[in-house]
């Protein structure tokens, strides 16, 4: 009998570990978020556009100028700051070139919010990286990654390609924002090459994407998006695609911008803006504040650039309204939310652990995010927030439109008898609204009680 | 600026020619006999030509370099889109070492895996490492080291290099850093493995033998290209700043002094145009110059005080090894005049009485010379 007991708990261990981490590669290495909350990534799962990239390009299109979502406050974005240092102004009508948005996309992610292993037009695990960042901007500091369960709007940007490309945007513009950051020039937005340090900051302000660093070739030749990363800092090769964009099945994703490096052969001579001795000064201005004493905010002030000879200024987008409303409504469309089951019951005896299934719906259009969490906390599901499809969404053949979600019971440690489990269901909806709906669940438990050393039988 | 050919000038010309051809001849002749008679098989130079999904590993014969046709597939390795594998020959020629960033990952710095290659399929050895910080090997072909780097709870990282044997896949840690820019992994002579510390205010080489290790300050500025003479003991390095550079040369057996004392390789102390040493079997060290002032330069220096102009009107070359024989040299060929405008590159192999040959393709990189070892 304890050796049948020990099988089915083994058999319900396999299966939990089965369910309950992602497919992506980095998951199954056991990742730890040590950067980012210190807990395991979130198993969200999520939705792969087509593979022409053209929703994700759309959404960007509408989010570079806040126009994707401008009344969410976890996404809208950010008023941008205008202006030479020291005297920056919130300038509403000043935004993101969109491009900009579409080759940090590419160089993060290829344009993909899913893991490798998700079709395209279908559903499975968001792609995560071994930094925990999540979906094709690759967010990571908007995650807490804390082992709980993911707020709304961490679940929005983990399952939803829209809110995770609206939530990249927000923190480019916090970079660009952020006095912390030096300056090109007069900081205009309009000149894609204002955004240089901001888009260096987006990977992270590390050394390793100092242009005259030491892990940067310094032989290397202007990046042309065809060439390996290899040897390049990260700002140089998100420019790189903004010259000379990808293409897919050879179709160019955007068009070409002839945007202008910094001149390294003037601006890194030994105590230029881009002599490394400068960023370093930089730093220890920051650790001196760590330490208490007083630091400018502006640390890295000294590596302040002009803007490169030929720079350009590239005037904002002027998106037609029938234009924004239908991209708008193709991103996000008008879903709803809708459960097989109120209620489920569930078996486990000493040899079989019997697993339920949940199947949320999306009713309505566009793509349904929703969150999912038990109580108490024997109930175990297979994701805490997912996406299920609904019309306007194109799904290749053998994919679910409906999200499955397992429920798998933690009996051990359970008394014989009928336990009961609530699942809380959320549908979160564009305009803000949260659907919440509940799920009973009965476990009923037979069997022999487990047997531990050490503790009275009786 | 015009200037006249008068006959002294001519004759002065002559001289400057055949003094050149002479050092030409000097600079790519094989070296010692005995040396030379230790090598019978012909090598050949494999590089990695990349495209965004995989990359694929050719074996080129140096007596058909130019012919497309004439090279064999040697390998192809698929692996995370942008991101080309990093590797590197054993200096026995009977291995390829190559790190690569599977598909599927996104972190080249810490999601890279190690594998070896002899005449079969390539082995896994280790998981888990930085891709960006390459590879090194001991001089007898043992060991391979490389780094790995984990991010601290505070947002900084730490840098482990870790030695591999090639054979058993065992591996052991040589050294852990977390307060530093950088720590990369130099090579290895005897019981000797060395290291180098990159710190905001300059590099450090790091001697470890069992016995508490020992550092010596190499430079005050950040450094790369580090490389050990075929006797261990001297190291050769780029001293960087922003970009400018220039190759210098430290005796390892000498006592570090209390304030290092540089010594150029071939180039004055002033001159802030060269790169990318390579040592030749004999000893020699090779590396490449380029105009500081943008004239278009194509030099490769040998020991000593020559310095041979191949062939100025044709941009700039960096050596990236020689043959195990001494007689062939893989090149980084540029069009530009510089690290500031390196215009095309390409891979090239310079032969005895010969101008370089270029490989043909634009994204190749050069993995070392195979074979050539009996």
């Amino acid at each position: 009998m304890l050796l049948a007991t020990l099988a089915a708990l083994a058999a319900a261990a396999a299966l939990l570990l089965s369910l309950l981490v992602p497919g992506d590669d980095a998951s199954a290495q056991g990742l730890v978020c040590s950067s980012f909350g210190g807990g395991p990534p979130y198993a969200f799962e999520t939705y792969e556009a087509s593979r022409d990239r053209q929703p994700y390009l759309a959404a960007q299109r509408l989010a570079a100028q806040n126009l994707l979502l401008p009344s969410a406050a976890s996404f809208q974005l950010p008023a941008i700051e205008v202006g030479p240092s020291g005297a920056r102004g919130p300038d509403p009508t000043a935004a993101i070139p969109p491009r900009l948005l579409h080759a940090i996309g590419w160089i993060e992610s290829r344009l993909n919010q899913a893991s490798i292993t998700v079709p395209y037009q279908g559903t499975g695990p968001v792609l995560i990286s071994s930094s925990c960042a999540y979906g094709l901007m690759q967010v990571a500091s908007f995650f807490s990654n804390g082992g709980d369960l993911p707020t709304r709007a961490e679940a929005l940007a983990g399952t939803h390609y829209a809110y995770n490309v609206a939530a990249g945007a927000r923190i480019l513009v916090t970079k660009w924002n952020d006095v912390f950051f030096p300056s090109v020039a007069a900081d205009d937005p309009a000149f894609l090459e204002s955004w240089y340090y901001a888009v260096w900051a987006y990977n992270g302000w590390a050394f390793v994407n100092h242009p005259a660093g030491a892990e940067v070739d310094p032989f290397r030749s202007p990046y042309d998006c065809d060439r390996p990363f290899n040897g390049y800092p990260y700002q140089e090769l998100v420019f790189g695609c903004l010259r000379n964009p990808p293409s897919v099945d050879g179709v160019p994703l955007w068009d070409p911008l002839p945007v202008q490096l910094p001149d390294l052969a003037t601006l890194a001579r030994p105590g230029g803006p881009l002599d490394p001795d400068v960023y370093f000064d930089g730093w220890a201005l920051v650790f001196e504040t760590a330490l208490g004493l007083e630091s400018p905010l502006d640390p890295f002030a000294r590596m302040l650039i002009p803007l490169p000879a030929g720079a350009i200024a590239v005037p904002p987008l002027q998106l037609d309204v029938a234009v924004v409303d239908r991209d708008r409504d193709a991103a996000l469309g008008a879903p709803n939310i809708g459960l097989n089951a109120s209620a489920l019951e569930l078996r486990v005896t000493d040899q079989t652990t019997e697993t339920g299934a949940l199947s949320i719906t999306n009713t309505g259009s566009g793509i349904l995010t929703y969150r999912v969490a038990a109580a108490p906390s024997w109930l175990l599901l297979s994701v805490p927030a997912g996406v299920a499809v609904g019309d306007g969404v194109g799904l290749i053949s053998g994919q679910q439109a409906a999200s499955s979600i397992v429920l798998v019971p933690d009996a051990e440690g359970l008394r014989e008898g009928l336990h009961q489990a609530t699942i809380i269901v959320e549908g979160l909806l564009p305009d803000g609204t949260v659907i919440t709906k509940l799920v009973s669940v009965v476990l009923d438990k037979q069997g022999a009680p487990i047997y531990r050393a050490g503790t009275p039988q009786s | 600026m015009h200037i006249p050919l008068t006959r002294g000038r001519l004759a002065a010309l002559a001289v400057a020619l055949l003094a050149i051809v002479a050092l030409i001849l000097g600079l790519i002749a094989p070296p010692a006999a005995e040396e030379a008679g230790a090598r019978s098989a012909t090598p050949g130079l494999l590089v990695s030509e990349f495209s965004d999904t995989s990359s694929t590993l050719w074996l080129v014969d140096p007596d058909r370099a130019a012919d497309p046709a004439a090279r064999t597939e040697f390998l192809r390795v698929e692996h995370a889109p942008g991101w080309d594998i990093e590797g590197s020959v054993s200096p026995t020629g009977d291995l390829l070492a190559y790190l690569v960033l599977p598909p599927g990952r996104r972190d080249a710095t810490a999601q890279a895996q190690l594998f070896v290659v002899a005449d079969a399929a390539p082995e896994l050895l280790t998981d888990k490492l930085d891709l960006p910080a390459g590879l090194a090997w001991s001089h007898d072909g043992r060991h391979i080291f490389a780094r790995r780097t984990e991010p601290l709870d505070n947002g900084g990282r730490s840098f482990t290099i870790l030695r591999i044997d090639v054979r058993s896949g065992a591996t052991d840690t040589v050294t852990r850093r977390k307060d530093v820019l950088g720590l990369y992994p130099v090579g290895a002579v005897g019981g000797t493995t060395y290291v180098t510390v990159l710190g905001p205010r300059g590099s450090e080489l790091v001697q470890i033998n069992g016995a508490p290790s020992s550092a010596r300050v190499i430079s005050p500025l950040l450094t790369r290209d580090w490389t050990l003479s075929p006797s261990g003991g001297r190291l050769a390095f780029t001293e960087q700043q922003g970009v400018a550079l220039a190759v210098r040369v430290i005796d390892l057996t000498e006592p570090p002094p209390e304030e290092p004392a540089l010594r150029t390789a071939g180039v004055s102390a002033t001159m802030r145009g060269s790169a990318s040493p390579v040592w030749r079997p004999n000893g020699d060290l090779s590396i490449g110059t380029f105009g500081e002032d943008g004239s278009p330069t194509l030099r490769v220096a040998a020991a000593g005080e020559t310095s041979v102009e191949l062939a100025p009107e044709s941009g700039f070359a960096l050596p990236v090894g020689w043959s195990a024989d001494g007689t062939l040299l893989a090149l980084r060929s540029f069009s530009g005049s510089g690290p500031a405008d390196p215009g095309q590159e390409r891979a090239a192999i310079l032969r005895p009485n010969s101008p370089p040959v270029h490989l043909p393709g634009t994204d190749l990189r050069i993995l070392g010379w195979w074979g050539g070892v009996s």
